[in-house]
């Protein structure tokens, strides 16, 4: 039976005011730092449209190999101190436009794994996301996305926002039976605008109630999910997010992407998986060193995470950053001042808890008998190595055959 | 044990004299009427109308339902079963737009993307590549660059974006426009049965084509048909790869067969002819073989195991790896022109060309069965040997094979009880369907009869029990509001943000049937907001006037305005428990505040006449507020996210 006192406790988006928690907060989520027992948070950044690992993290020891393949691409004879490759371990450099990660691979959390990529050799930038973002690179009907699996999976996953991709559509790989959450842009998620607030309350009410008492099965439980899930945000107003002093994010697309994961981290909503994306990496034309377009990316790249890790400071131990790419470039330039589709690259993970300050994988000599069908890295380390290894340590998982069904092979270690 | 039940064996009496629906055919309409159990199921005449309309249209429009009693239930579903319905209103909306009248050439054409144009551009001579790239100096760029702007200007070429805009608001204005209700309905489960997907560049220039050639006019003939044209589409071709897929380099082709027997030829067999086909596909140009070496070849097995496992038996319906490798392999050889210059090369050696269709090519339209791609050893699929030395007869035996097989039937009978009636169809239903089924050999018609008379369909548990799609929501919501969709971009827009990228599902599983996908969280949300942009008349490119709908009383009280909507939105639905919630909900946020007071007859007298003027103003401001908050409401509610 229907009361005005139980419409005035269950419906009414004006009653946040009151404080009433919502069911999935994470109170553990603001405890103190240093709570091994926290949930863990998983940030993957897909780089599309294939970065090259080569230039992203060359081989110091291979300058000439480097120069007699691509010549225009090839760094070195630095004007300045900023334009110089990064001395990483004396092995491998990293690219001057990631310098803002410097610091972190130094303190030993960021790490690099290098000749990481697919064993099926399309070179088609369609079906390589495909096959990363399932994680079954010889599947195409595979209809579940590897990050939704995993989700399934998590710990503590009964949150609306469990599983948010901050970017205009799903990604593939958060497809599946997990809800999970595409959010373009936080400040967007709320009741639409009637003529003016008081109708926005009046509809917003009724509706909530009719979901509440007249809706049944998953609408009725989809229905509450939604409704807390607006008080949630609108609660912790989003546009008076104050990022962290020295936060400072680009305003590129992956930067804003990372403010808004950042401002879910803090608030405490229960994120468990994120995603972000960054595209413009398929350099065919005018790739550049210094500057141009992979340069662009990589400083947006740089400054983006660097400005996330930041901003997340009490949650540090709690997170993971993994960049991903669908395939590496040629390790000839091309005619165009570019590098074309090629098979394997590198990737960085970034946190606590990864046993960084060092480059994973191997590559081999740059001599075409050692290269991929005489011209690509080869790959040497199947990206689900890497993805099982963060996914599973970070949240205690040790069947990786549910994630990767099909596949068999063995973690890179690469977490504490 | 299958129980013949009254309706199926009308359905067979039907087929079997080959009666289609002719509006004279009055007669058919009682044996339909009397077949079709909705009044077993405790509906009433228009209620049954209304569930009708529901599943097998985008819901009714204002009309619709006395219409459809007027004509007879059976009248109506015969003359949607019969397809061509005209639609006047329609098609001046199509019209509008250009690429629905291109043919499949023309699309490839005029909507390649800049690569292609550039690598045309270059074989034609009109500059190298080196000065596209800049590579001989910033002038020879800028002139390549102009060149280049000029080519694509001659050919009339446009981006493809154009194209799939196009695509996707055909798709909208058919749903909400189109007379022939249930084709679309069908075109849309089909499509998304044979899904592909325009995230996928080489499969986009050739989707509106897929749906508009190879679905729409089979949604309603057999299914080996409707399968058999799929196959051949270039956009399933290139979607699942069957396009790239060669005879591994150990097999005997089809060509090489026709080849060696070149010697054995009389002079009038003319093997100059066989001999040039052969060096213009480079197979007898030593340089071009040892090119062949280096590109990936052979076997590329998504499109078989999508066949199988999607399009056909399912997944647990009874193949092995072997099996997939083997339709692989009967597969090899179906392919399409490739983009840019390669095609000219194909065309002048392939089409029209007796020689080749002598050594067993076919061109059909935009699909080529390359015999110098085919693998003609003897394969075996699902224990049947198909045998060695044959060409395309092995792809369209497979199909024969497994449209027939009876994995398949269970498959798919399950598959249209679940789009049509219930999550969990009753056994009885899908049974019932696989009859019909194999009775007619797969005749999708006579399948559609009988899971429209089948008592499952009409049964108390299947309605109200389906979640709409987000297209069905839309959709529904502007047919019943009489909205005119003059520009379809607003609501495509809308149909993303509410989980539904039209012909950019990612997967060739196609968008899941199952409601609970549709509405968690941030889709639900989007639903709500489509509503409220929808009667506040903020959806660009339609024209709602939800004045026309007001009649002369003033709706004084936000519950009078959902109360006067419920109908309009859900003919036929029980009002009684929104209206309840409703009124209590109202009472309880207006506290004390009881409705405005309504001014008696003498009162109102007694008002000047500006003061007059000025209440019906405001009394009117206060209607349309309340009639656009109502639909808001009503579009969000939970009632109307079902059918």
């Amino acid at each position: 039976m229907w009361t005005r006192r139980a419409f005035l406790k269950t419906g009414g988006l004006a009653l946040y005011s009151l404080g009433v928690e919502p069911r999935f907060m994470d109170r553990l989520a603001m405890a103190s730092t240093g709570d091994t027992s926290r949930p863990k948070i998983l940030v993957s950044i897909f780089l599309r449209g294939a970065m090259d690992g080569l230039m992203a993290v060359p081989p110091l020891g291979e300058e000439q190999a480097l120069r007699r393949f691509r010549p225009r691409l090839a760094m070195g004879g630095a004007r300045s101190e900023a334009d110089r490759i990064l001395d990483l371990d004396g092995q491998f450099g990293l690219h001057p436009a990631f310098a803002p990660l410097q610091p972190y691979w130094q303190d030993g959390r960021l790490a690099v794994v290098h000749g990481v990529g697919s064993p099926n050799p399309t070179r088609s930038h369609f079906d390589a996301q495909d096959y990363m973002e399932t994680g079954t690179p010889w599947r195409k009907g595979t209809s579940s996305g590897w990050l939704n699996r995993l989700t399934q999976r998590v710990p503590g996953n009964s949150s609306s926002f469990t599983a948010v991709s901050v970017t205009p559509e799903l990604p593939r790989s958060l497809y599946g039976e997990y809800p999970a959450l595409a959010i373009p842009d936080l400040a967007g998620f709320k009741l639409g605008q009637l003529h003016d607030h008081l109708d926005r309350e009046t509809v917003g009410e009724h509706l909530e109630l009719l979901y509440d008492e007249g809706a049944g099965g998953s609408l009725r439980q989809h229905g509450s999910d939604m409704f807390e899930a607006l008080r949630i945000v609108s609660q912790r107003e989003f546009k008076n997010y104050r990022t962290r002093r020295g936060a400072h994010y680009p305003t590129s697309r992956l930067g804003q992407s990372l403010l808004q994961i950042a401002y879910l981290i803090r608030a405490g909503v229960g994120l468990r998986v994120a995603c972000a994306e960054s595209d413009g990496w398929d350099t065919h034309v005018g790739q550049g060193k210094i500057g141009g377009p992979f340069a662009h990316r990589a400083r947006d790249l740089a400054r983006s995470i660097a400005a996330f890790w930041s901003d997340i400071e009490p949650f540090q131990d709690d997170v993971v950053v993994l960049t991903m790419t669908e395939f590496g470039r040629t390790v000839r330039e091309n005619g165009s001042n570019g590098t074309d589709h090629g098979h394997g690259s590198c990737l960085f993970a970034l946190g606590n808890q990864v046993d960084g300050g060092r480059i994973y994988g191997n590559l081999p000599a740059l001599e075409p008998d050692a290269l991929f069908e005489g011209r690509d890295l080869p790959v040497t380390t199947d990206f689900r190595a890497v993805f099982s290894e963060v996914a599973g340590k970070l949240y205690g998982l040790s069947d990786d055959s549910q994630i990767f069904p099909g596949w068999s092979g063995s973690r890179l270690p690469l977490l504490w | 044990m299958m129980k013949r039940t009254i309706p199926v064996s009308v359905l067979t009496l039907l087929l079997l004299s080959g009666a289609t629906w002719t509006p004279s055919a009055r007669a058919t309409e009682s044996a339909w009427t009397q077949g079709i159990p909705w009044r077993q199921a405790g509906l009433s005449e228009q209620q049954a109308v209304a569930h009708l309309l529901q599943r097998f249209a985008y819901g009714p429009r204002p009309g619709d339902i006395d219409a459809v009693l007027e004509l007879g239930i059976g009248n109506w579903v015969e003359s949607q079963l019969a397809g061509d319905l005209p639609g006047p209103v329609l098609q001046a909306k199509l019209d509008q737009l250009p690429a629905m009248a291109l043919t499949p050439k023309q699309m490839v054409w005029r909507y390649s993307n800049k690569g292609v144009l550039v690598q045309e551009a270059v074989a034609k001579g009109l500059f190298t590549m080196a000065d596209y790239t800049g590579k001989n100096g910033g002038l020879r760029l800028r002139d390549a660059l102009a060149s280049l702007d000029r080519y694509a200007a001659d050919r009339g070429m446009t981006s493809d974006r154009e194209l799939l805009a196009q695509l996707k608001a055909q798709k909208v204005l058919r749903a909400v426009h189109s007379e022939a209700q249930l084709v679309e309905v069908l075109t849309d489960f089909w499509f998304n049965h044979f899904n592909v997907s325009a995230t996928q560049p080489t499969a986009r220039v050739h989707i509106l084509s897929y749906e508009r050639d190879a679905i729409r006019p089979r949604v309603l003939s057999s299914f080996r048909e409707l399968l058999g044209a799929t196959a051949r589409h270039p956009a399933m071709l290139g979607y699942l790869g069957n396009a790239q897929s060669v005879a591994n380099p150990e097999a005997t082709t089809t060509f090489d067969l026709e080849v060696t027997e070149l010697d054995r030829l009389s002079p009038l067999d003319n093997p100059t002819l066989r001999m040039r086909l052969a060096r213009n596909l480079g197979w007898y140009n030593r340089e071009a073989r040892l090119k062949r070496t280096l590109q990936p070849r052979g076997l590329n097995e998504n499109y078989a195991r999508e066949l199988l496992e999607l399009h056909t038996l399912g997944v647990n319906g009874g193949y092995s790896q072997r099996d997939v490798i083997e339709v692989a392999r009967a597969f090899t050889g179906w392919t399409t022109f490739p983009p840019g210059g390669g095609r000219a090369q194909i065309e002048k050696t392939l089409v029209n060309s007796e020689t080749a269709v002598d050594m067993g090519f076919v061109i059909e339209d935009e699909f080529v069965f390359r015999a110098d791609h085919h693998d003609s050893d003897a394969k075996v699929v699902l224990g049947v040997p198909l045998a060695a030395g044959r060409g395309i007869e092995d792809g369209e035996e497979v199909l024969d094979l497994v449209a027939r097989h009876p994995a398949t039937l269970r498959h798919l009978a399950r598959k249209l009880a679940v789009r049509f009636v219930s999550e969990q169809p009753p056994a009885s239903l899908v049974q019932r369907l696989v009859a019909t089924w194999e009775l007619t050999d797969g005749d999708l018609r006579a399948v559609m009869r009988t899971l429209i008379s089948a008592p499952e369909f009409w049964d108390v548990a299947a309605q109200r029990s389906k979640i709409k799609t987000p297209l069905e929501l839309a959709a529904s919501a502007l047919r019943a509001l009489d909205a005119d969709v003059t520009d379809a971009k607003g609501v495509v827009s809308w149909l993303q943000r509410m989980g539904q990228p039209i012909y950019a599902f990612p997967a060739p599983t196609g968008f899941p049937d199952e409601g609970g996908t549709w509405t968690h969280v941030g889709k639900l949300l989007a639903r709500v907001n489509f509503g409220r942009d929808l009667s506040r008349g903020a959806i660009a490119g339609v024209r709602l006037d939800l004045l026309a709908w007001l009649g002369q009383d003033p709706l004084r009280r936000f519950e009078d305005a959902v109360e006067w909507f419920f109908p309009v939105l859900m003919p036929e639905r029980d009002p009684s428990l929104t209206a309840s919630l409703i009124a209590a909900g109202a009472e309880a946020l207006e506290g004390e505040q009881a409705a405005p007071r309504v001014l008696s007859e003498a009162e109102l007298a007694r008002l000047e006449p500006e003061q007059r003027r000025r209440l019906a103003q405001a009394e009117r401001q206060t209607t349309v507020r309340h009639a656009v908050n109502a639909v808001s409401l009503l579009i969000g509610s939970p009632e109307f996210q079902v059918n």
